[in-house]
């Protein structure tokens, strides 16, 4: 299966030109008083929902820019 | 044998009076020429020693060696034929479960199954990558699938627009199944509209036309592959294509669908559409007395010009009772004296080695009569080639009106047009193409505008006139005969129990098979394809999947409408491996000094994206090179070593966030060692970084990591909108490594610049000037445990330094040294290799380079922080020690397993016999709780039937050599 | 970046890619030899340009590969760069969007990044003193594709839309090409020009050549590619 994203500088290419960086979990948490399951619960828990969800896309064969973009891993399209 | 230009191999000779043209996969029957187009694996032939060949599409050359397969000796009389009388002993599924016990048994019966049902034989010294095999992209807004009218229309239509447009027609000529047709339309025959239509296509400056080119597939987002295959006037054998379309209009025609009946496999039945093109296109009297039992207009205007060219129609049966549409052929029917029977077909085919005659029964009485004919033209009507919509995942379903299966569903921007629809009508045909291409311009809209405003074409479609003309093309479709209703006959009358109706001819699938697959309760074609085979062949589902689907559902007692056919797989046709494979050109990495180092004997290996020198000469131990950076002075190329410039006014921030360490306290011209973690506190990277002014750092990074440096930076600060930028000079500054206690004498012959201890101290940095005229930058770094200067210099002037060097060292016998050796140098020195010392269990606590943590910076939210906090007090942790193997012992190896009992408590991660040292030396992972100078510990280096074979070694510090840093000092 | 001031006669600068073919005219130009011409260069059979009212024009030799990594490059980086003037030049305003002035040739990569290359005859300016600027000439290996069938033999090597008829020449493109990341500067129809990381020039044009070989692919010297980028600043 192949898709496409849209990269905001480049525009549509093939995904295998980007890297994945995860689906979007907000800003690094505050490290003062961050106890270890808070920290690790940041790192590794993943939801997988079967619905568009924000993801962390890197364009690393192209221009080098980490964006966001809303796919549906259920469809592997993105969503507009 | 000889053919004209234009012959493929089959119609070469089908002309030349072959009829059996292979034989069958299972039972060995006679196979002849059932289809035109490669539906079947009967005409596969060894062709210039190409096994598996397509005679019926593959172009007819001067000088081919053509040779049949799956035959010993002539196909006429082929010695496995007796296998056909033992059917009974070969149920379906044979392969797969009646061999199977006893075991023992089964070796012997397979080697005896591969050489009688053998599918062509590959001579294992032939070389069948020969002729330029080429790949090529293409980007376009239409893919037009199919170069038959409807596909013409389209094509036409979309190319109106401006838009660039991509036609696959398999065939060498344009124009489907019109182009053969002789039938009045708008008074002229059917094929000169073909040639006008074709015309216009090839003068569309904006369509690109790609004929004898398959459409293997469509993926992902309208991505469409496909191949051509070279004529002797093309510069390849082979070209693979790969379009990006934004549209794709499928106009793949349709097909016989086979009539299932007794004996149907028999040398001289054929489609209708082999019998027509034998005599149209190819000019030969497909036979003298012609059966047909057809059931679809097409197949009664096929008899009626069939006889019009003076072959003698026997009869003409029509499944259908009634419901012929077409006027003006069945007034042709009637015009002439051939015998016509509705509601009849062939039940039957008379002959052992090809057709001699056939059984005509009517579908629904028991009447029956036998007629004498040479050639049998049979189908159960015309079903859709849903190949290409399958792959785009279209979602298909059985039409009860046209008795094929149809789109309910189409994937975005995929359009579909012309016969496959059930179309009939030429005009309706045409139209529905324009439709398709219309819509596919208005899809692409302001494309279309933009595309041609910047092309500067002349007269151009704009959005609004190509909806405009997409609402007239639909007025117009409207107003054509829509689909007449198709036949849905699902097999021949009277199918006895002794009967060979095959539903699939590649893998002697028979009607029989499918009960005995329904029998054990495998009742759906999904199953009944793994079952039996149905399908898997080179015809794929083209043969075999609709009869299956329809003839598993009337088994099962349900609707015809409700049969699920198999999924279609890409690729549709089978391009050769050697095409598929590509040029395989190795593209990679090669450092400045690649051509220095090859001339000095070095033996390379891939590294990541480059090419290094491993060692140089043939002693893989490196001892030689070892020992010379050890006592003398040896170049290292590390040129790929990662080397990054970061400014603006955020930089700082960015580093404090990658980087371990308190990145506060980098210092101008001095070089400041730290490593970046991972969230989960594993080391990723280490290196050192140099304040260059205000805002402005350059730090190195290890090889590994440079591709991914930029990556990683943008995506720790991802959330954080800091204003920094990176600039990765990786391949612009080759680096070389001047190590030994004579580093400095040879450096001092190159450079005027102070290079003393108390001038150039460890750890410094500066800029200096070698060679009269090269600036670099001068790092002292003791990565290999001696004195050593690392150049960083432009790439380009880095093989005028290294001959600089080597002149200037010749007279301290300067050498070059590798990656081996620098392993080793290191390892002596308890260095770290990032992968191989540390891993995804250990932090970079646990490798022993804790020291760098800056475990007071909250604020900074370093990464691997929490983790390394978290990890700290954990028990049962690997940690990183050094060994030394007792003396006598056997020799461990890297990966050599330690154990306690019967417990693995760890492993070496590298391990050399060390000639500096005296003694074998280790880095290994163990268990905290061995993990103290003075302990003891087992190695485990095989296991078998005797016992183990174990060592012992004891846990000293990693720092093997020069534990206090004198020499690198120095 | 370091930029040496002299080097004596002799070449010191090495471009990281070697065509296998023969020089017959080569120039000394700081540090780097030139190749101008390549042997056959002329005599290549190539295609004609048909285009009539194009007379000054030497007929077409057909494609050729050259090496331009000589030619002198910048990295320039700021977070406002949109409204800046790196080297005096007005930076495109669009992603993707390429500005040609004189000899040199301005690419917007992203939203604080543009690239600067030296591609005319004249000198190539010194770095300027702002932080942003890095010279990264070492950094790459440069190629120009140049004369008729460029497209063709482009369509070998990449799956990327070079030559998209709805975006105005010229233009960047930045993604793989041999699945090497490239930065590429369709300035004509006839005239493409693009950066890879230095350390896969070799092979990279190695690749090319073979791959462009079916479409008549040859070695040129920097005189074609100097013709062909003084017919895009007469016409853009």
């Amino acid at each position: 299966m192949t898709f496409r994203l849209t990269c905001p500088v480049c525009g549509k290419r093939d995904v295998y030109e980007f890297t994945f960086g995860g689906q979007e979990r907000g800003p690094r948490p505050e490290q003062d008083g961050l106890s270890a399951e808070e920290h690790f619960r940041w790192t590794q828990f993943r939801l997988i929902p079967n619905e568009p969800q924000e993801e962390w896309w890197y364009h690393g064969q192209g221009c080098g820019v980490w964006f966001k973009t809303t796919r549906d891993p259920g469809t592997n399209r993105e969503v507009k | 044998m000889t053919g004209y230009a234009g012959d493929t191999v089959a119609s070469a000779l089908y002309g030349a009076g072959v009829r059996i043209f292979g034989r069958s996969l299972k039972y060995h029957r006679p196979r002849g020429l059932y289809s035109m187009e490669g539906e079947s694996a009967n005409t596969f032939m060894s062709i210039d020693g190409i096994p598996n060949e397509c005679a019926e599409t593959t172009e007819l050359r001067a000088g081919m060696a053509i040779a049949p397969q799956n035959v010993r000796g002539d196909p006429r009389r082929d010695r496995f034929g007796f296998l056909n009388a033992f059917d009974r002993l070969m149920p379906a599924g044979f392969y797969y479960h009646l061999f199977h016990r006893p075991q023992f048994l089964w070796p012997l019966f397979q080697s005896g199954l591969r050489r009688m049902a053998g599918t062509g034989v590959l001579d294992l010294q032939g070389d069948y990558g020969t002729g330029v095999r080429t790949e090529r992209y293409l980007n376009a807004d239409v893919v037009v699938v199919g170069g038959g009218p409807a596909g013409m229309a389209a094509a036409l239509a979309a190319g109106e627009s401006g838009l660039r447009v991509c036609l696959f027609e398999r065939r060498r000529q344009l124009g489907g199944q019109m182009s053969w047709r002789v039938r009045d339309f708008e008074g002229e025959p059917l094929y000169r509209r073909a040639e006008a239509l074709a015309a216009r296509v090839r003068a569309a400056e904006n369509v690109k036309v790609l004929t004898r080119s398959l459409a293997t597939g469509v993926w992902g987002e309208n991505l469409v592959t496909g191949f051509t295959v070279g004529t002797e006037d093309d510069p390849f054998r082979e070209c693979h294509w790969e379009c990006r379309a934004r549209t794709v209009v499928v106009a793949a025609g349709c097909m016989d669908r086979p009539l299932v009946f007794n004996q149907n496999d028999r040398p001289g039945v054929m489609q209708v559409g082999t019998a027509w093109r034998l005599a149209r296109t190819y000019g030969i009297r497909p036979g003298k007395s012609v059966a047909f039992s057809v059931a679809d207009d097409l197949g009664l205007e096929a008899a009626i010009d069939l006889d019009d060219l003076g072959v003698r129609v026997r009869f003409i049966a029509d499944a259908r009772e009634s419901g012929q549409q077409d006027r003006a052929v069945f007034q042709a029917l009637s015009d002439r004296a051939i015998p016509f029977f509705p509601g009849c077909a062939v039940s039957r085919a008379v002959g052992r080695k090809r057709v001699r005659g056939c059984v005509l029964r009517s579908l629904k009485g028991r009447g029956s009569r036998r007629f004498h004919c040479d050639l049998l033209v049979a189908n159960a009507g015309m079903q859709p080639r849903i190949g290409t919509l399958a792959t785009a995942n279209a979602r298909l379903a059985y039409c009860a009106h046209t008795h094929g299966y149809q789109p309910t569903e189409l994937p975005p921007g995929v359009f579909v047009a012309g016969s496959m629809t059930g179309l009939r009508d030429p005009r309706s045909i045409e139209a529905s193409g324009r439709v398709a291409g219309y819509g596919a311009a208005v899809w692409c809209g302001d494309r279309a505008k933009s595309g041609a405003r910047a092309a500067g074409r002349g007269p151009s479609l704009s959005p609004g006139r190509a909806s405009r003309a997409a609402e007239a093309a639909v007025r117009e479709a409207k107003a054509l005969p829509g689909p007449p209703a198709g036949c849905g006959i699902i097999h021949a009358p009277a199918i006895g129990r002794g009967a060979k109706a095959f539903v699939d001819l590649d893998e002697d699938g028979t009607y029989k098979n499918v009960k005995e697959s329904m029998a054990r309760g495998l009742d759906v074609p999904e199953l009944a394809k793994r079952f039996a085979g149905f399908g898997l062949g080179p015809g794929q589902y083209r043969v075999a999947g609709q009869n299956l689907a329809m003839i598993m559902a009337d088994l099962r007692g349900d609707p015809v409408e409700t049969a699920h056919a198999t999924t279609v797989r890409p690729p549709l046709g089978a391009p050769s491996i050697a095409t598929l494979a590509g040029p395989g050109h190795d593209v990679h990495k090669r450092t400045p000094l690649h051509a220095e180092q090859a001339a000095r004997g070095a033996v390379f290996r891939r590294a990541g994206p480059w090419q290094r020198a491993r060692h140089f000469g043939d002693d893989p131990s490196c001892r030689d090179e070892i020992r010379n950076v050890r006592t003398n002075v040896g170049i290292l190329d590390s040129s790929p070593l990662g080397k990054f410039r970061i400014h603006g006014p955020d930089a700082l921030k960015a580093l404090q966030r990658v980087y371990i360490s308190d990145m506060r306290k980098t210092r101008p011209g001095s070089c400041k060692y730290s490593a970046m973690c991972n969230d989960m506190g594993q080391l990723m990277d280490d290196g050192v970084v140099v304040n260059e002014g205000p805002d402005d750092y350059y730090f190195t990074t290890s090889s590994a990591r440079a591709g991914a440096t930029v990556e990683w930076f943008r995506f720790h600060t991802r959330h954080d909108g800091w204003d920094y930028n990176l600039v990765n000079l990786t391949d612009a500054l080759g680096s070389l490594n001047i190590a030994g206690p004579n580093a400095r004498r040879v450096l001092e012959r190159v450079t005027g610049a102070n290079v003393s201890n108390e001038a150039f101290p460890y750890l410094a940095c500066r800029r200096i000037t070698v060679g009269g005229g090269v600036e670099a930058r001068c790092l002292r770094l003791g990565f290999v445990g001696e004195l050593s200067f690392e150049l960083h210099a432009p790439a380009s002037c880095v093989p005028y330094l290294w001959d600089l060097l080597m002149e200037a060292g010749a007279d301290f016998r300067v050498r070059p040294f590798g990656l081996e050796a620098q392993n080793c140098l290191r390892a002596e020195k308890g260095h770290v290799i990032i992968g191989t010392e540390s891993e995804q269990r250990v932090t970079l606590t646990d490798i022993g380079m804790g020291w760098m943590w800056d475990r007071e910076n909250t604020v900074s939210k370093k990464v691997g922080a929490p983790a390394l906090r978290a990890c700290e007090r954990q028990p049962g942790r690997l940690k990183l020690v050094g060994l030394r193997v007792e003396e006598g012992a056997k020799a461990p190896r890297d990966g050599t397993l330690v154990v306690d009992g019967e417990k693995i408590v760890g492993y070496v991660c590298t391990t050399r016999s060390s000639e500096t040292l005296g003694w074998q030396y280790g880095l290994a992972l163990v268990h905290r709780e061995h993990a103290f100078p003075g302990r003891r510990i087992h190695l485990c280096h095989e296991e078998k039937a005797g016992g183990r074979v174990t060592s012992t070694a004891f846990v000293i510090s990693p720092h093997f050599y020069d534990p206090r840093g004198q020499r690198l000092r120095s | 970046m370091t930029h040496h001031s002299s080097g004596g006669p002799r070449a010191f600068r090495r471009s990281p890619c070697s065509f296998g073919a023969k020089p017959v005219e080569t120039e000394l130009r700081d540090g780097w030899n030139v190749v101008l011409r390549y042997e056959g260069e002329d005599g290549h059979p190539g295609r004609e340009d048909g285009d009539p009212g194009r007379e000054d024009r030497h007929p077409d030799p057909g494609p050729r590969l050259v090496d331009l990594s000589h030619r002198r490059r910048w990295d320039f980086q700021d977070s406002g760069v949109g409204g800046l003037r790196p080297m005096g030049l007005p930076v495109p305003e669009g992603f993707g969007e390429v500005g040609v002035h004189e000899g040199l040739v301005i690419n917007r990569m992203n939203g604080t990044q543009v690239a600067i290359w030296h591609l005319g005859t004249g000198p190539p300016p010194d770095t300027p003193p702002d932080t942003g600027f890095t010279e990264v000439t070492d950094g790459h290996c440069m190629l120009a594709f140049v004369g008729s069938g460029v497209q063709e033999v482009l369509e070998h090597l990449t799956s990327l839309d070079l030559f998209d008829p709805a975006r105005n020449m010229p233009f960047l493109t930045q993604g793989p090409v041999l699945h090497v990341p490239c930065q590429v500067v369709t300035l004509a129809p006839d005239l493409v020009v693009m950066t890879l990381a230095r350390g896969y020039g070799e092979t990279f044009a190695e690749a090319a050549l073979a791959s462009g070989a079916i479409e008549g692919l040859a070695p040129g010297g920097e005189a074609g590619f100097n013709t062909a980028f003084s017919e895009v600043k007469r016409f853009s």
